[in-house]
């Protein structure tokens, strides 16, 4: 089931009179359950490709559609409806509220799911941080943590929610190789039990623990390939670089 | 979105840049205090003022020579001097027949001259009185006697003297039968008034008292009289005998028509309706003074605010991408600025009081009956202004917070 679809999708940014094309014409279809690295140097729009599929912005023409439908239709109310049911977002620099414990980070986006205030919030809340193995720190401050356990908070976080997709930009960026390796075998996991998740990255070790790779260079696609060699994060250490 | 998360958040905001926050909330608290300051000690102020217009005596009504109208001061509180009023007016409105509730009356007359016994002298304000003063105004008389009737119709040189007065000519000799000079005519003491108090208008402790005809022919020979003031049985006839004594004084002086009167009465009711509308025109002045103070305040939120805004623009970024809706951060930074305030105000309320309090203590120290006074209605008033002020000054930054790109924020550094 086609759950991303992508028709000649192009962003230009405007900026003081000079105009970036950041996207060319994209073309791609994603189904549910993959898991896709969109790879690149930086300045290649896989940022901005992120940042369209993920609904915190649109493009300047071309076709986007999520389940089926164009998003283009959605209100900018909609789209936070939908950020915040179907998509959950990891960045390479945490974006943890400071001086917040790390249940009240996790919880963020439950208090803005108005069809569900105080469902279960307790429930979804440990069961996110249990999956990410932080439910040890559960009164932590934020910055009280590692970088690597803020990372885990933050997919907590991103996960609370239950939803379709997940979108990790540079999740390892600010990490230290050990940290950043319990943290593609996160994702990994969550990929196993049936999420989508799109990586984000510029280095090729860790884009090949997704299954399939698109490369971008100067806002297009210049190639699209499943992973032959595909990087399992299971072992203690035995990938490290 | 539940409220309780907002207020915890700016509670944590607040705490985190201690200083800054006390300096932004300073601003409330100062504003808030000083209108509380000035309703207080103006509301103390009205009280001190209408207390001692009524000790004057709500039963009495005053007879002013020139006409006025009902609003405006008469003739010669301006200082022009009116010569209609006479001693003959004064007899006929004690007449019962003409006003059947009058039950005592003195003239009035006054001037100033030397006074002098053996080295002492000063400059002292008299007034010329009948016998009557001593019912008419609740003055109690330290020692000796009032004058009487008999010594007013025969021009008798004889004083009563105010206790301060009394202290500073006599020293520590005791006055009572003693001689001293007014205007170098000599005059035999016979009684000393009881301290009553300074009235800002006229302080009897410092007045000497002589009969009224003894005054007006041996001092000022004038045959007129200044004012005069009638007392009526019961504070609820006054209306009626307004009515006898305009009537009196109309047949008196061989007036027809109203609008010729030459004269004014009034009544104390009248004189403490004046004092009050003024004091409260005062009152609300000054408060709006006080006012300007808070709209520099909620100036200060402000920009405090704007400058949150830009500094948790990766929260906004986050807050947005997470789902959140417009105006929930609209609402967030809403509540931010109005938990500001609020809180602004309530230690301004709190500091208000106190120095309010104090105020009432130190003046109640230096001698005045000064009422501590807060109404609380200047709380309740005082408490959703402030709320308004962080609504009206944090309206602009949360809009602005609203309105960042999640895709900008979440970028910025």
């Amino acid at each position: 089931m086609k759950l991303i679809e992508v028709e000649n999708l192009v962003k230009t940014y405007d900026s003081e009179g000079v105009q970036t094309q950041a996207m060319r014409g994209l073309n791609f279809t994603i189904e549910k359950g993959e898991f896709v690295s969109i790879m690149g140097p930086s300045g290649s729009g896989k940022s901005t490709l992120m940042q369209i599929l993920g609904m915190l912005d649109r493009p300047t023409t071309g076709a986007y559609l999520f389940e089926g439908k164009n998003i283009n239709s959605y209100s900018d109310d909609e789209l936070s409806k939908l950020r915040n049911k179907k998509i959950g977002f990891v960045f390479q620099s945490f974006n943890l509220l400071p001086r917040t414990t790390v249940y009240e980070n996790t919880e963020l986006p439950l208090l803005y799911d108005e069809d569900h205030l105080e469902v279960h919030n307790k429930e979804k809340i440990n069961k996110a941080l249990a999956a990410v193995g932080m439910s040890h720190r559960i009164q932590y401050l934020s910055n009280q943590l590692s970088g690597g356990e803020k990372q885990r908070v933050a997919i907590a976080r991103a996960l609370v929610n239950d939803p379709e997709v997940i979108f990790a930009d540079e999740p390892t960026g600010n990490l230290d190789s050990k940290s950043g390796l319990a943290v593609m075998r996160i994702l990994q996991k969550l990929n196993d039990d049936g999420h989508t998740v799109i990586l984000v990255t510029h280095e090729t070790y860790t884009a090949q623990h997704a299954k399939r790779i698109l490369n971008m260079k100067d806002g297009q696609i210049i190639s699209d390939e499943l992973v032959k060699n595909r990087l399992v994060a299971d072992g203690e250490g035995e990938l490290l670089k | 979105m539940k409220l309780t998360s907002p207020i915890k958040i700016s509670y944590k905001n607040l705490m985190a840049a201690k200083f800054r926050s006390f300096l932004t909330i300073l601003g409330i608290i100062i504003g808030i205090a000083s209108v509380i300051i000035v309703m207080a000690i103006g509301a103390s102020a009205q009280q001190l003022i209408i207390a001692q217009v009524s000790g004057v005596g709500s039963n009495l009504v005053g007879v002013l020579p020139g006409a006025s109208d009902e609003k405006g001061p008469p003739a010669s509180v301006l200082g022009i001097v009116t010569t209609t009023l006479k001693q003959s007016d004064l007899d006929a409105v004690l007449l019962k027949k003409n006003v059947p509730n009058a039950v005592a009356a003195s003239g009035y007359v006054s001037g100033i001259g030397t006074a002098k016994y053996k080295n002492n002298s000063r400059q002292n304000n008299f007034q010329g009185v009948s016998a009557d003063f001593i019912d008419v105004e609740k003055n109690d008389l330290s020692s000796g006697r009032f004058f009487t009737d008999e010594e007013d119709s025969g021009l008798a040189r004889v004083a009563v003297l105010g206790s301060n007065t009394a202290k500073e000519l006599f020293e520590n000799e005791d006055p009572i039968g003693k001689m001293f000079s007014l205007k170098d005519v000599n005059f035999t003491v016979v009684g000393v008034l009881a301290l009553k108090g300074g009235s800002a208008v006229s302080n009897p402790d410092e007045l000497v008292y002589m009969p009224l005809s003894t005054a007006q022919k041996i001092l000022l020979g004038i045959d007129y009289l200044n004012f005069m003031r009638v007392k009526i049985d019961n504070p609820e006839n006054i209306t009626r005998a307004v009515a006898d004594i305009k009537y009196t004084i109309r047949t008196q002086h061989r007036i027809k028509n109203p609008n010729d009167d030459d004269f004014s009465v009034r009544d104390t009711a009248q004189a403490l309706n004046m004092i009050t509308n003024i004091t409260n025109v005062l009152k609300y002045f000054l408060a709006g003074i006080a006012a300007i103070s808070l709209l520099v305040g909620g100036v200060g939120i402000m920009n405090i605010m704007l400058i949150s805004v830009t500094q948790r623009i990766r929260e906004v970024g986050l807050r947005k991408a997470v789902g959140a809706r417009n105006r929930h951060i609209i609402t967030q930074f809403l509540i931010e600025a109005v938990f500001i305030t609020l809180v602004g105000g309530i230690i301004g309320i709190i500091f208000g009081i106190l120095i309010s309090l104090l105020a009432a203590v130190v003046i109640n120290a230096l001698g005045y009956e000064w009422e501590f006074l807060i109404s609380f209605s200047s709380i309740v008033v005082a408490t959703m202004v402030s709320a308004a002020i962080g609504l009206l000054f944090g309206l602009y930054p949360a809009r602005k917070a609203a309105r960042i790109s999640p895709m900008e924020a979440l970028r910025y550094e």
